[in-house]
Order: structure tokens, then sequence, then C-alpha cells
């Protein structure tokens, strides 16, 4: 995850946007399953396994989003490139309203690239950080290694929820309040400019605009 | 008419029996009786003195009806079927009734007036002083005045002998009266230490009829040895076989032997002590060793557990107390688990439904619900780490 000022439109040093994601992944909003194994990599004892554990998850923490995603990606595609645009675009089947996209924690695997990833709501990011999510990747390394990616799946969600269950613990020291004037602090922006008042509206214009542009530096 | 004669007939058949004499069994002349002698054959009749006085007065009459109703002398009624029970010489009843009147002329038991015999023995005083403790003994047991039976002290005496050829701890018993007392200016202890020096042995004085009174001296290097409570197991055990019988001579032999059992396993005691005292370092006393060792003694507790004593009441308080040792240490153990489960547990996916404070969020990089917040990893073999972002 490199630096990004949170009220930057656009990566600093790359340029990457939810302009650029929409030029390549489209602009339409997709649905997607809460386990949505395009790769057919998991069995059906291991599905079964891992709704186990979602439901549990699920009845835990009702605010929150956990689904899977797991592909055989196209070259020119990225996990995190997906994920940022999966969480976006996409809506998880029965949770439409009660659990936000921006509540989702979100598990992406290309079986190609045997790469895994977490990709975390707006919400998601204030409850786990990057060394958390990165040990919950840990937990999982040894099954995916060995192609057990149900057991993987089911390991990774078990350990997160125990960071959120932690997270959880430690918030209610704090009083609403409070938890806004650290995650203020927390956000705190760098370069010293004002926050968006809202997150802003794309129009179909703006990513025209800018695909044309990203072809003008391509050539 | 008929009726008339049978009339006149039944009213002259009595007479008509009545004239008649019939033959009736006679007894027999008492002549035979009185050539019965008392040693039912097997002695000749002079052997037995008065037999023939005896005999002489049985040949005077008697009669047999009255002799074969009469009673003996416990008022038993004896009957001529009994008294030839009694007697197989018997023929008749009449020599039943001879044994009956004889018995009855002797004074019985319960009419014998009952005299104690009490035998007033001179206290221990002068010569008889000198005898009991001017010498060291030579003899294992030590009666002067004889106060045991011939044949029991013999076997006393040797059953002392067999002892000390088998055990190093001697026994010596001294027998006194009854009603005898050592002198008040002896004393035992010195007396023993006298006597027989450092040489393990023990001095048992027994007043006759009355073991409460025995005393027990031992060394006083074994009695510094030990505890008091080893000593006085010894002498209740001592004292318990003793009352087992109210006659003198058995008494002291079982309280003998019940001390020799004892003594055997004070000597194993003695033996343990004293390889326990050649392999410390420090060189501790023995009587601070046996002192300090009086729960050392486990093996032999567990081979003479009378010669311990452990007090019903503590061992049980013991008990109770291991018991709550026990279930504290159970309890605790419980606790501790019960606490790491509920440590380990709390963080996990199955508890109460927890909710997360609704926060402010800021998109950035124009998405609405994700700033592309990612953590992402490679599960590839070759590459350890893996991790990139």
């Amino acid at each position: 995850m490199r630096p990004v000022d949170h009220e930057a439109e656009s990566c600093y040093s790359c340029g990457y946007s939810a302009i650029a994601a929409m030029a390549k992944y489209g602009e339409n909003q997709v649905q997607m399953s809460r386990v949505h194994d395009a790769a057919h990599c998991l069995r059906k004892q291991d599905r079964d396994k891992l709704n186990e554990v979602l439901d549990s998850l699920e009845l835990r923490f009702p605010q929150m989003l956990f689904c899977v995603y797991l592909g055989t990606l196209p070259e020119g595609l990225t996990i995190s490139e997906l994920g940022f645009w999966l969480l976006n675009h996409g809506q998880v089947k029965g949770a439409e309203y009660a659990r936000p996209n921006d509540n989702a924690v979100m598990v992406i695997m290309d079986v190609n690239t045997k790469q895994v990833g977490l990709s975390l709501g707006y919400f998601a990011e204030m409850l786990m950080n990057e060394e958390e999510a990165y040990r919950v990747l840990m937990t999982a390394r040894p099954y995916l290694v060995n192609g057990e990616y149900g057991s993987a799946m089911s390991q990774l969600f078990k350990r997160v929820g125990r960071v959120l269950s932690r997270k959880a613990r430690k918030m209610k020291k704090f009083s609403l309040s409070q938890l806004q004037m650290r995650y203020r602090d927390k956000e705190k922006n760098v370069l010293d400019l004002p926050r968006h008042v809202s997150p802003r509206i794309f129009d179909s214009s703006q990513i025209e605009r800018h695909v044309v542009e990203e072809s003008v530096v391509a050539e | 008419m008929r009726l008339f004669r049978a009339i006149a007939v039944l009213m002259l058949a009595p007479g008509v029996c009545l004239g008649v004499n019939v033959e009736l069994p006679e007894w027999n002349a008492p002549k035979e009786a009185s050539e019965y002698s008392l040693g039912g054959g097997l002695w000749p009749s002079g052997l037995i003195p008065n037999a023939d006085e005896q005999s002489k007065e049985e040949e005077t009459p008697a009669n047999g009806e009255k002799k074969a109703g009469g009673k003996l002398a416990n008022g038993t009624p004896v009957t001529g079927e009994i008294g030839r029970e009694g007697n197989s010489e018997n023929k008749d009843g009449e020599e039943i009734a001879a044994d009956a009147t004889k018995e009855e002329e002797l004074p019985t038991e319960a009419a014998m007036p009952e005299e104690e015999i009490v035998e007033v023995l001179p206290p221990i005083e002068g010569r008889l002083r000198e005898q009991y403790f001017s010498l060291a003994p030579v003899d294992f047991l030590l009666d002067p005045q004889g106060l045991l039976t011939e044949q029991k002290s013999n076997d006393l005496r040797r059953f002392l002998e067999f002892h000390s050829d088998e055990s190093n701890f001697h026994i010596f018993v001294m027998v006194m009266g009854d009603t005898q007392k050592v002198p008040a200016d002896i004393s035992l202890e010195k007396l023993h230490g006298n006597w027989f020096g450092e040489n393990p042995s023990v001095l048992m004085i027994y007043h006759r009829e009355r073991p409460e009174l025995t005393q027990l001296v031992y060394n006083t290097s074994v009695t510094a040895a030990f505890e008091k409570t080893v000593f006085d197991r010894i002498m209740q055990n001592c004292l318990r076989e003793g009352a087992a019988t109210e006659n003198a001579p058995d008494q002291v032999e079982k309280m003998a032997v019940e001390l020799s059992i004892q003594l055997y396993w004070l000597t194993r005691l003695l033996e343990r002590q004293l390889t326990d005292k050649n392999t410390a370092s420090d060189g501790t006393a023995v009587a601070e060793a046996g002192k300090s060792v009086s729960g050392a003694p486990t093996v032999l507790r567990e081979d003479a557990p009378g010669l311990f004593p452990e007090g019903g009441s503590t061992k049980w308080v013991q008990m109770a107390a291991k018991s709550i040792v026990l279930l504290a240490i159970v309890l605790i153990a419980g606790l501790i688990g019960w606490a790491v489960m509920w440590f380990w547990r709390r963080d996990s996916a199955g508890g109460k439904p927890l909710l997360f404070p609704d926060c402010e969020t800021v998109p950035r990089l124009g998405g609405e619900f994700s700033g592309g917040g990612f953590v992402g990893m490679s599960f590839e073999i070759g590459d350890s780490d893996g991790r990139f972002d």
C-alpha cells in the first residue's frame, strides 16, 4: 500500500485512481456471492466449512462484510486493482444494506500468479492495520502452499475474527468522540489540505477523458 | 332274667379278682449289689481306700423304691435309667441309690466355705533385697522367691535364653509379689546402667498377677534415641498381652514373648539409625539423629505399625488436610484452565456479537467504499516472504 493522501484523486507516484480502475475493469456494478470461486478451486466440503466460518463471523460482527474472490486472473490484471474495483463496484448477495462495502474484508486470490491479498473497505481499514493484515495472510500461507485453499481461507478468516475481536475490546475503552479523534489523528492530512465534503461522483465523460489521456501517454 | 345274670356277674368279678394271687416281678436281693467294686474292675479292690467299708455300708438294707427315687446332692433327681447311664456296672437301680446316698454324705462345693489363700509376702528387705538387687543377674529370669511354677520358670528361662541367642537386645525378667515394691532408694535406671552398661538390654519387673505394675527399664542411650511414644507403645502391647490371662505364669510368659517381638523391631530401628549415622557426613549424635528421624523410619513403620503410635484423630486430620489440599489443587487447576480457555476463546468467533462504533470515513482515490487498502502476499514456494503491497 503506497502512501496516498486521503483526499488525493489519484496516486501521486503512478496516477492510479478509481477512474483508471473503471477504465480497465468497467464502470458497471457486478454482483458476487460471499464465496466467489471463479477458479473452481474449492471442494464442496471446503466451501461448506468456509461458509460455516463466515456465518459465525457474521454473527459475531453484524456490521462487517466478509467475502472471498478466488479467480484465475489474466495477465495485466493485479489482485490489488481487482480488490479496489470489486469493493467499489461489487455487491455481495444478501448483504446489500446491512453490510456496506466499506465494512468489507475481502480476500482475493489469484491461482495463476499464486498471490493472495486482503482488500479492505474504509471502515475495515480502521479496524485492521497493515501488520495485522499481513499476519492474517501468513496464517494461511502454509495451507496455500500445499494447495489447501479451503482450509487456508477458513484459517485466514478465523484469524481475521480474532483481530477484529481484539480491536473491539480496545475500542470499548474509548468513547465515540475519542475514537473519531484518534482516527482523525491517524488520517491527518500530511499536506494540510482541506477534506472532501463528500465522496466524488464520477461521470462517464471523466472516464473517457482519462482513457484518452492514458492512451496518449502510452503512445 | 338275662339282665339279672349279667348284673350279678359284673358285681362278683372284682371280688374274684382280689382273691387270686398274681405273681409280680421283684427286685433282686441286695447281696449281689455288695459285690460291686468302685474300681470298675480295673483295679484290685484293696487298692481303693475304704472301698470295703463303703461296700459294707452299702450292704445295709436299702429300699429299692426309695433309692431309685432319690436325689443327688445337687438336687438332680436320679432314676434307674439315668443311673445306668452314669454307671456302667449298674444292673439295677440299687447301685444308683447307693451312689446317691454316698454323694449326699459328701460336702458339696457350694456348701464348702471359700477361703482365699492370701500369701503374705515379706517386703523386699534384707536378704531378699540382696537377692534381688545386690548382684547383676546371671540368669535371665530372676525369681528368688519362687513365685512362678517350676515348669513355667523353666519354659520362660528357655525362651529368654533363646531370645538372647537370636537378638542382641537381652531381656531380664524380675518377678516380685503383687504387694512387694522396689525399694524407694533403688533407682532402676541407675541399677540398669550398673548392671548392663551399654549392652542393650531390658529389665522387666513383673509383679505377680498385677501386670499393670510392670516396669520396663531400657538403656539410657536407647531411651534417648527414640521418642517416648515408642516405649509407651511397647509397654501397651506387653500389657495387652499380659491382660489376656489371669494366671501369673502365663502373664509373664506372654508379656516376655510380646516384649521379644517388640524388641526385634526396636533393634532394626537401631540398626537403621546406625547406618544413617555412618552415612551422615556431619556426624550428628545418635540421639539427635534418632529424634530428628522421628518421621524417617518409614520402612519400619510399614513393617511394624504397632510399634509406632499414630493417633487416630491426627490421622484423620492429616487425611482431611490432604483431601482439602488436593481439592484446592484441583480447583485451582480448573480455574486456571477456565481462565486460559476464556482468554483463548474471548477473541474467537463464537462469542457474543460485537458492534463497532460508526466512524466517519474519508474516501480517497475516488473510491466510494474502498480507497485501495490492500495487503498482498505471494504463496509461491520459492518466494520466502512474498509480501507485496
